[in-house]
């Protein structure tokens, strides 16, 4: 295990601190609550473009894609077509209307198109799944990072918490606005050095071009994939319809994201935000993937663990299948050797037979470390110990602890925690401001705007606590990652329908779309036991289109067989 | 009725070129994936 030398704790301290102090003197004395929650609507495009990249980009974003680049290829870039065509209909749709209403929150507009009673049940759906997923957000990296650098987990989880406590509840929306473009700009100016040290390591006669033929040969770089099949996650088709879709829900109804462009300074300028979004997302993503394409490359010359994670290979070989772990080592070592001539002679002529072998060295490395797993895990369950056998999110970890020059380690890892604290913050933030604005103000007297702008800070330091606990506990889960996607896919798909309705179908009212939401919520809860207990096979990501549908069709014939709907609408 | 017209969002040059991008894109992924 490598420690990190001083220059790296230098430059790791002073760039989070650095923008941790700045943010907090830039953004300190909001007076009122449009200052505090939505940033005195100053905003300009470009500082709405970076904060909304920066919110939806965690810390899991620079740790994952490279490794999904890493085992998979570059496939998982499809995810994002839909982006751009959710980013052009929340500017003709979303953004006027919130604009017009001038609401602090999403489902402030809620109360506006239907009722109070539909609004307080969307906002506590929302607080109830942020909530836990902000806690991931902190509880994620670190426990990679303590892992992987022996950091102790609950000081890790404390001090990112706090770090991000202290700018979001001191200047609030603008405080995250303000310190996630300094995140961003050494988000981009870490991960292009990387890129480009990565290319450097390479052997002298691999040119970048041929690094992406070597790539190529072994099935990196099938970007695209036109078919048709449901089993395949990633293709063009299921990211261009289930991608605008999802980007539709989070970018729309999101408190988190839609906080982001609602401190724009005017429509223009929260619309030219998004748009710079959606231009600038696909080739990032394909960036991070290519990232993680070079360091396949760079394995293809350097020989690489069987297991990234080094809690994994430490417990499988103080166990009964250390023997054959060490065995499929050996394996793996010859493999590589035997490789290194196949690529030579690849590099020399660029003959498709050699490609082929090269292929299947590398089929033949994937399936030794397959074995590797399924000894991982077998050695976990008999010594009853929780560890991650799939070691996709510690690929890019390694690679940087294990050769990136000193300074440029603290670097990265300000990277990766940056991307952490940027997510967290719009987080706290949106909590923060619903809890208020939505459950608070809503619900009892008038209160003085300087009342209502310690209110604020209060529900969101309150946010950070319980953001910090979650993440503390989350350990004790047997898989609390997949619980938090679980939780989010049984509200989300609902919340969505909701807004779906308030836009798409105006003959629909209040009432209805209650009574429709809470009989959703049930039939989804059903439907999920119905999937755990066996009875169905409903996989939890189905969970969000099937909700979405359902309080729709079940809103729908609700307006129309009733149709005296008393409720008041404006 | 009018108002319904007034409240009618602009078709930008911005989305043209955001979709637009987009499709280049998909073209350039399809170009890099059959050289590489």
């Amino acid at each position: 295990m490598q420690i990190l030398s001083l220059i790296d704790w230098v430059v790791l301290s002073a760039t989070l601190l650095a923008i941790v102090v700045y943010g907090t003197w830039q953004t300190r004395g909001s007076k009122n609550v449009q200052d505090y929650l939505k940033g005195g609507n100053t905003s300009k495009w470009w500082t709405i473009g970076l904060s909304v990249m920066a919110t939806q980009a965690s810390a899991i974003t620079f740790l994952s894609t490279p490794g999904q680049a890493f085992n998979d290829g570059m496939g998982f870039v499809q995810f994002y077509f839909g982006l751009p065509i959710a980013m052009v209909v929340i500017c003709m749709v979303f953004i006027p209307l919130y604009h017009r209403l001038n609401v602090y929150t999403a489902y402030e507009f809620l109360e506006n198109r239907f009722d109070l009673k539909t609004r307080t049940l969307t906002a506590i759906l929302f607080l109830i799944q942020r909530g836990l997923a902000a806690g991931i957000t902190i509880f994620a990296p670190a426990i990679i990072l303590s892992v992987v650098l022996g950091w102790d987990l609950l000081t890790l989880n404390i001090i990112i918490g706090v770090l991000v406590i202290i700018y979001t509840v001191s200047g609030g929306t603008r405080a995250v606005n303000v310190t996630q473009k300094h995140q961003m700009v050494v988000i981009f100016i870490g991960m292009l050095i990387a890129f480009f040290l990565i290319v450097d390591k390479l052997p002298q006669d691999i040119t970048f071009s041929k690094a992406l033929s070597i790539a190529g040969v072994s099935g990196k770089m099938e970007i695209l994939d036109f078919s048709f099949d449901l089993n395949n996650r990633y293709t063009f088709w299921s990211g261009i319809i289930g991608g605008t879709f999802l980007m539709l829900s989070y970018f729309g109804t999101d408190q988190s994201q839609v906080q982001r462009y609602l401190s724009g300074k005017s429509v223009k300028e929260m619309q030219l935000g998004l748009i710079f979004n959606g231009l600038l997302k696909v080739p990032m993503q394909f960036f991070i993937l290519l990232v993680g394409v070079m360091v396949f490359v760079f394995y293809q010359f350097n020989e690489a663990p069987m297991n990234f994670n080094p809690t994994a290979t430490e417990l499988v070989l103080d166990s009964e299948f250390s023997e054959e772990y060490i065995n499929l080592q050996k394996e793996q070592q010859a493999l590589f050797n035997d490789k290194q001539e196949l690529i030579k002679s690849f590099i020399t002529s660029e003959n498709t037979e050699v490609s082929k072998h090269i292929a299947l060295a590398n089929k033949s490395n994937d399936s030794l470390r397959d074995k590797a797993r399924e000894l991982i895990d077998k050695a976990s369950e008999n010594q009853s110990k929780k560890v991650e056998s799939n070691d996709k999110d510690y690929v890019f970890i390694h690679f940087i602890l294990n050769n990136l020059p000193r300074g440029l380690i603290g670097l990265l890892l300000a990277v990766i925690l940056s991307a952490a604290m940027s997510s967290t913050s719009s987080e706290l933030n949106a909590l923060g401001s619903t809890t208020t604005i939505d459950l608070y103000k809503r619900n009892t007297s008038e209160k003085t705007e300087e009342h209502m702008v310690k209110a604020s800070k209060w529900f969101t330091f309150a946010w950070g606590i319980i953001a910090i606990g979650v993440a503390c506990i989350a350990n004790l889960a047997e898989n609390l990652i997949q619980l938090v996607n679980i939780i989010g896919s049984i509200f989300y798909g609902n919340v969505l329908g909701i807004f779906l309705l308030a836009f798409f179908f105006k003959f629909v009212k209040g009432h209805a779309v209650f009574i429709a939401a809470i009989i959703t919520q049930f039939i989804v809860f059903a439907l999920y036991f119905l999937d755990l207990y066996q009875h169905i096979n409903l996989p939890f990501l189905w969970l969000n289109f099937v909700g979405c549908a359902i309080v729709i069709a079940t809103a729908c014939t609700l307006q129309l067989i009733t149709k005296n709907d008393t409720t008041i609408t404006t | 009725m009018n108002k319904e017209k007034q409240h009618k969002q602009p078709w930008l040059k911005l989305y043209s070129i955001v979709l637009i991008a987009n499709a280049i894109y998909f073209i350039m992924f399809y170009l890099i994936m059959q050289a590489f």
